[in-house]
């Protein structure tokens, strides 16, 4: 069997004509970085593998009209930040409880040891779960997926100026929630 | 001391600045603690961020097949696509239906023509028909009923007969081409694609 390394580009055309084998090549690209993005916008493991099934769905029934005028990555982000917030509609118990456990940590440190990392794991990602979709969206795409202002920008449809204050916003509001329990977690490592 | 940068140091933490902004951050920043505090907090923030992990997920092989299994069957088609498709189809349905209507017009006319030559539609043919007797005499022309010393010549029947087939056959021929021409690219397209349909057959059984 001959391999033939095909760009992108090709593979873009290819799935435009209808050839799932191309698309799913796509897929297996991209796969890593929308379930990253699905995942920070929900929180929940199950549901991130949901929206991000439904997140390429979406792209093949869409593909057609992609353009290249934006990177491929930061028009698929897009898609899986909407199919996040989607999902999350539907299953609004998962925000309002991971919330709710941020909430009830806040009264007072978890055990120690590796306990404790893992409740600060838990703490920052309900923290991240407690920000405005909107914030939540530029915020995932530069801290986690390094994302440049122009493609999030591109991604999110949105002018650069809308990026950086939603991006300046989100982390004032988690530095906010989060420095008490930070310091906390610092000294009692020391 | 300069003015704090407190917002510019988001975009400053992230590369995101560059030319004169950038050296006015980077100078303000070496003589102003708050703001260095600031963008270390900035800093602790990322990191923090970074240390929370991925839980497990299909690797991806797996998940692009689950994802393959649930693609819909039907080949996705873009609106340029169905517009080319629809003006493709749209050509021979407007050429035939061109043809049809100028068959009509000149049946009609000659209807007419025969009609007031016959004294049929009396005062209406002149109102109808305000150069009915060009009309007739090419319709006579046509029949070969026109005869030396009728009043009008061969010459000026030949005229007439040489008018008569430049407004009535020469565009019913360019339409006829023009259809003829589009069933020719469509013959083309079609085997074209039944080979790439039959290659696609034969990679997939191999």
């Amino acid at each position: 069997m001959v391999l033939v390394s095909v760009s992108e580009s090709e593979l873009i055309a290819q799935s435009q004509q209808g050839d799932r084998n191309a698309f799913n090549e796509l897929v297996r690209i991209h796969h890593q970085g929308v379930i990253g993005v699905v995942y920070r916008m929900c929180g929940d493991a199950q549901l991130a593998e949901d929206a991000a099934q439904e997140a390429f769905i979406q792209a093949w029934l869409k593909i057609t009209a992609y353009q290249p005028k934006a990177s491929l990555k930061s028009w698929i982000y897009r898609i899986a930040i909407n199919a996040a917030i989607d999902v999350l509609r539907h299953e609004s118990r998962i925000t309002s409880r991971e919330i709710n456990d941020l909430q009830l940590r806040e009264s007072g440190p978890g055990p120690e040891g590796s306990a404790l990392n893992s409740e600060q794991t838990d703490l920052i990602q309900a923290a991240v779960l407690s920000l405005p979709e909107a914030s939540r969206a530029v915020l995932v795409l530069r801290e986690y997926q390094d994302l440049s202002y122009q493609e999030i920008a591109a991604a999110l449809d949105i002018p650069l100026g809308t990026v950086m204050s939603r991006l300046s916003y989100a982390r004032k509001l988690l530095r906010e929630r989060l420095e008490p329990h930070l310091v906390y977690a610092e000294v009692a490592n020391v | 001391m300069s003015e704090h940068v407190y917002e510019w140091l988001n975009a400053y933490y992230d590369g995101e600045l560059q030319g004169q902004q950038l050296r006015k951050v980077e100078a303000h920043l070496e003589e102003c603690p708050e703001c260095r505090a600031e963008l270390e907090g900035l800093q602790s923030l990322s990191l923090k961020l970074q240390e929370s992990p991925l839980p497990e997920f299909p690797a991806a092989e797996r998940f692009a097949a689950r994802v393959g299994l649930q693609l819909p069957r039907e080949q996705p088609v873009s609106i340029r696509k169905k517009v080319f498709e629809f003006g493709w189809w749209g050509i021979p349905v407007t050429t035939l239906l061109l043809l049809l209507f100028l068959q009509i017009t000149f049946i009609l006319s000659s209807w007419l023509g025969v009609a007031d030559s016959l004294g049929l539609l009396g005062e209406f043919g002149n109102w109808v028909e305000p150069g009915s007797s060009s009309l007739v005499v090419t319709w006579s022309a046509r029949l070969g009923l026109m005869r030396p010393g009728t009043g009008i010549g061969w010459l000026a029947a030949g005229e007439v007969f040489g008018r008569s087939l430049l407004s009535q056959i020469v565009p019913q021929l360019f339409l006829a081409i023009f259809y003829l021409g589009w069933l020719l690219v469509w013959w083309m397209r079609h085997n074209r694609q039944a080979g790439e349909s039959s290659l696609e057959n034969k990679v997939q059984m191999q």
